[in-house]
């Protein structure tokens, strides 16, 4: 098996839900794999996205291209269908005026179906998420 | 297309028309109450407002100032961070389905307000964060009340550090027109005031249903302006 980036659109992933949508800047964006495309949040927080990737996967590192994302909550499931999602990982993110936010993490106990990631806060009145991938492996298929 | 939802604090002295305003907004003229009790939980109307010259629209969730919130109150908690706490001493909210929608506005975008996003709501509810993450702010004082105007300056203070690294896009508004006998403040003075703080100014009466709907029209479309700015950053970050 070799590792992959699980979170592109090449690979069957998509955006299942995204809870604001200009349809300029759509949730598909985050996962094109090109990072100058972008989603945008369009109006209060907290706001999601949930992402599937149409198999069981182990993710074992997760980056995060985004702007103006204060806090940044992740869960995950490993049902076939978009429930019981349980917490995984929490974080503060700094903001540098013109910097896109490059957020790294090395991820423990990386079995999934879906991710939702919840925007609690952020730094302005919007925020915009220009990629995500998760580099691991595809362990199964859906049964 | 874009529909962009933001929170909308009412904010000024009590009586000066803060509810009378949201009402009147949120019925869309329908009715004047003239002995309006003052309001003893947080009000919340969500209307949606067309943006002109865009087929863009803002969703605006306006909450109203609870009655009992003084001015004496809000001094007190200047300058130590501001925690909302009105949770405790206000109504538990009834059920119902709106509820969710309205504490958590981001759900309401994906599918719709309770299944009729461009239908005006009006619902009572406890929130403990009335004025927590303000989009835009709807500053109202009362022509013929000269302390009401001088107010603005401190309800505008509190309302920015609530966000203080974040612009927050307002509007000022001159209630009571129709008392034109009793008027202590004039236009060019609360405009000279606006001016300067980067208010707009508007004088309504909600009596006369005269000029209600343009500050809101006016927030709405600072909001956007803000948003095509903060899309123009998120373009130019690569
Ligand atoms: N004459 C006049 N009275 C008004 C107007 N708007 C509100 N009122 C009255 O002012 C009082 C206080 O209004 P209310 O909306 O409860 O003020 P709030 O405490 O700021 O929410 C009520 O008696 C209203 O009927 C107006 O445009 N003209
Ligand atoms: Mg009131």
């Amino acid at each position: 098996m070799r590792k992959i980036n699980l979170c592109s659109s090449s690979e069957g992933t998509e955006v299942i839900l995204a809870t604001s949508s200009d349809e300029k800047h759509p949730p598909e964006n985050i996962i094109d794999g090109n990072p100058e495309t972008f989603w945008t949040t369009t109006g209060m927080f907290p706001q999601e996205f949930i992402i599937c990737f149409h198999k069981h996967v182990r993710i074992e590192r997760l980056v995060i291209q985004s702007y103006f994302v204060r806090t940044l909550r992740i869960e995950k499931s490993t049902s076939k269908e978009p429930i019981d999602f349980e917490p995984w990982i929490e974080r503060d993110l700094v903001h540098k005026e013109g910097q896109l936010q490059n957020e790294e993490i090395m991820t423990r106990d990386g079995h999934a179906t879906h991710l939702r990631f919840i925007i609690i806060s952020a730094f302005d009145h919007f925020a915009s998420v220009h990629s995500v991938s998760a580099e691991g492996l595809a362990v199964s298929n859906l049964s | 297309m874009v529909k962009l939802a933001a929170k909308c604090i009412l904010a000024g002295d009590p009586a000066v028309g803060k509810t009378a305003l949201a009402q009147i907004f949120r019925s869309d003229g329908a009715h004047f109450q003239k002995n309006y009790t003052l309001t003893t939980g947080v009000d919340l109307v969500v209307k949606t407002v067309p943006v002109s010259d865009t087929g863009d629209s803002v969703e605006l969730f306006i909450f109203d100032s609870a009655g009992k919130e003084m001015f004496s109150e809000m001094l007190d908690k200047l300058g130590a961070p501001w925690r909302p706490h009105s949770k405790a001493h206000l109504p538990l909210p009834p059920p119902g389905p709106s509820l969710g929608s309205a504490l958590g506005p981001a759900h309401a975008a994906a599918r719709g307000f309770s299944g009729s996003p461009s239908h005006p709501h009006r619902i009572q509810l406890a929130v403990p964060s009335k004025w927590e993450s303000p989009n835009v702010l709807c500053l109202v004082y009362d022509v013929t009340n000269e302390q009401s105007f001088t107010n603005c300056s401190k309800w505008l203070e509190k309302a920015r550090s609530q966000i203080p690294d974040t612009s927050l896009p307002g509007v000022l508004v001159g209630n009571k027109t129709d008392l034109a006998g009793r008027r202590a403040v004039d236009s060019a003075r609360a405009q000279a005031w606006a001016l300067g703080q980067g208010l707009e100014c508007f004088e309504t009466s909600v009596k006369e249903m005269e000029n209600y709907e343009a500050p809101f029209y006016c927030l709405a479309k600072r909001f956007h302006h803000l948003y095509w700015e903060k899309v123009e950053v998120f373009q130019a970050l690569l």
